[in-house]
């Protein structure tokens, strides 16, 4: 293996290693030597135009409170306007999707920016669900009809989750008198889970980034509990607070499935057992805070590898190595957080730093085997 | 195709179109709103400013700290000379209920942020701690619990942009 940085020094790798003969070597350094390079002048233009555009936007900063509200306001929606226009023109035209996306994008923000423009100067006091309601209102519709890349799905999704949020921390006090806190928390993500199953006018790209959130959104939930926030809270929580929480566990466990089976596809095979670890999130998410002490710790630590255990076996089946590789270093993770509980203040000492030393690198070495073993039995399965 | 490139234009459009009527409405529709100057209190003393912004509260006389039941809506009624004006709980935040009311506010212990120019907000962020002077604003009720700010003065005068 070279020390080279360059394509030459790659390419001299890859012959060496002979995954590529001298020939495909020199026609791949032809074809990357024949390709345009940024040039000079496009490179000091697209500074000019970024220091220009700074320069603006600090002046109008400096200047900000001086400039009068409807001229403020006005400026701002004719950069909405235009911004509109501007995508409507790529839009109906063959041109790299890249621009569309960016317009659409830029649109959003600048919409989102100009109901907060109002609000600040006409001293409206709302919320922050009122803002994000107002701009999810007037954006989904031109972002679900014209935007399919990445970015604005992931812009997108963290203002619907921003939006609830805050208008369940608005409702907190109402919610929570009635236990329903939880309950309004798990059938927002049951009803995310369901929009996968959206038919067509909404593209098939957003339904499915949306089931996509609700199900990272349910495992990642309960990862996060059972991994970092049961370890940390001594003793069981207030009992009105684990009503709330087993209210909503059990509503979330009926909720999901229901979303799950929705989909007849769904209902048998992987794909059911899949439904069914996906409903257990929101229960065993609860389950751990009605115990307390080390028999909470012990359960704690042995639902989380049996739920990653699950989804690795899930993902062997599925030929999802990317979840597998993360169940086998989650699982690794855990045990370490269970040496360390088990260790106590083993760890100020220089004996207990090596010894965690030495545990750390057979979970790394058992991890890594693990993983070889999963690739391998995958290998296997495809042949 | 004619169609589709009219239905995306509308779109595109009609967002800001919407906004634009918002905005040019929201004056003529809070000119009929009641008004009363309600004298400001910091809502944090040890932290009255984040950016532009004063975090103040309406001053009400009597009113308890936290939440004023399950609404949470009350009924001022001007005070006196001190501009703190008195309140009275309402059964609940039902439209019946606030129209009863000539000034009815919802949630009255409400964290109020008033964006203000930096210079403005440093010297009424002075101001509010010492509490020396009386700083007020006008507030107009929409009849639905809700509030929209304007004019702040020290001692019944504006404060100018610069001292």
């Amino acid at each position: 293996m070279g020390w080279g940085y360059g394509l030459d020094a790659k390419l001299a790798d890859w012959r060496r290693e002979g995954l590529i003969s001298d020939d495909q070597a020199a026609r791949i350094a032809a074809f990357e030597a024949s390709r345009g390079k940024p040039k000079l002048a496009l490179a000091l233009a697209a500074l000019g135009i970024f220091t220009i555009g700074v320069g603006i936007i600090a002046i109008i900063a400096a200047n900000w409170d001086a400039i009068p509200i409807g001229l403020r306001l006005g400026l701002h929606f004719l950069i909405n306007l235009a911004l509109g226009a501007v995508t409507w023109h790529w839009a109906g035209r063959a041109v790299p999707w890249v621009r569309v996306e960016g317009g659409v994008l830029l649109l959003s923000l600048s919409t989102l920016a100009l109901i907060a423009h109002i609000g600040q100067s006409f001293q409206l006091q709302g919320s922050v669900s009122g803002l994000m309601g107002g701009w999810l209102l007037l954006s989904t519709p031109f972002t679900l009809a014209l935007a399919r890349g990445g970015l604005n799905r992931w812009v997108w999704v963290l203002g619907l989750f921003t939006w609830a949020g805050a208008l369940l921390t608005d409702h907190w006090d109402g919610l929570h008198d009635r236990h329903l806190t939880a309950s309004i928390l798990v059938l927002f993500l049951a009803l995310l889970y369901l929009a996968r199953l959206v038919p067509r006018p909404v593209p098939a790209v957003w339904a499915r980034h949306l089931g996509q959130m609700a199900v990272g959104a349910l495992i990642g939930g309960l990862t996060i509990l059972l991994l970092v926030l049961r370890p940390l809270i001594d003793g069981v929580p207030e009992p009105d607070v684990m009503w709330d929480a087993g209210i909503g566990g059990v509503v979330g466990m009926v909720a999901i499935a229901a979303a799950h089976a929705l989909s007849p596809p769904d209902r048998t095979g992987v794909r059911l057992a899949f439904g069914a670890l996906l409903a257990l999130a929101p229960p065993l998410s609860v389950l751990p805070f009605l115990l307390e002490g080390t028999l909470a710790a012990i359960l704690t630590g042995v639902l989380f590898c049996l739920y990653w255990i699950a989804l690795a076996r899930l993902a062997l089946l599925t030929d999802r190595p990317g979840w597998f590789r993360l169940a086998v270093a989650l699982i690794a993770v855990r045990v370490f957080v269970a040496y360390l509980d088990a260790t106590g203040g083993l760890l100020a000492t220089g004996f207990g730093l090596v010894l965690a030393g030495a545990v750390l690198l057979g979970l790394a070495f058992a991890a890594r085997r693990v993983m070889e073993w999963g690739e391998a039995r995958q290998a296997g399965e495809g042949t | 195709m004619r169609k589709e490139a009219l239905l995306r234009a509308a779109l595109l459009i009609l967002p800001t179109l919407v906004l634009a009527g918002w905005a040019v409405s929201l004056p003529v529709l809070r000119a009929d709103d009641p008004v009363m100057r309600v004298r400001l209190a910091g809502f944090d003393p040890r932290d009255l400013l984040r950016g532009h912004y004063l975090l103040a509260r309406l001053d009400i006389a009597g009113l308890p700290p936290g939440r004023m039941g399950a609404g949470d809506c009350v009924c001022l009624t001007p005070g006196g000379g001190d501009g703190r004006p008195r309140f009275t709980a309402l059964p609940s935040c039902t439209l019946d209920v606030l129209s009863a009311c000539p000034y009815p506010l919802a949630d009255p212990g409400r964290e109020l942020r008033i964006y203000q120019s930096q210079e403005r907000a440093v010297r009424l962020e002075a101001l509010l701690r010492d509490a020396a002077v009386r700083v007020d604003i006008a507030v107009r009720f929409d009849g639905k619990g809700g509030i929209a700010l304007e004019d702040i003065q020290v001692e019944g005068k504006s404060l100018p942009e610069t001292e």
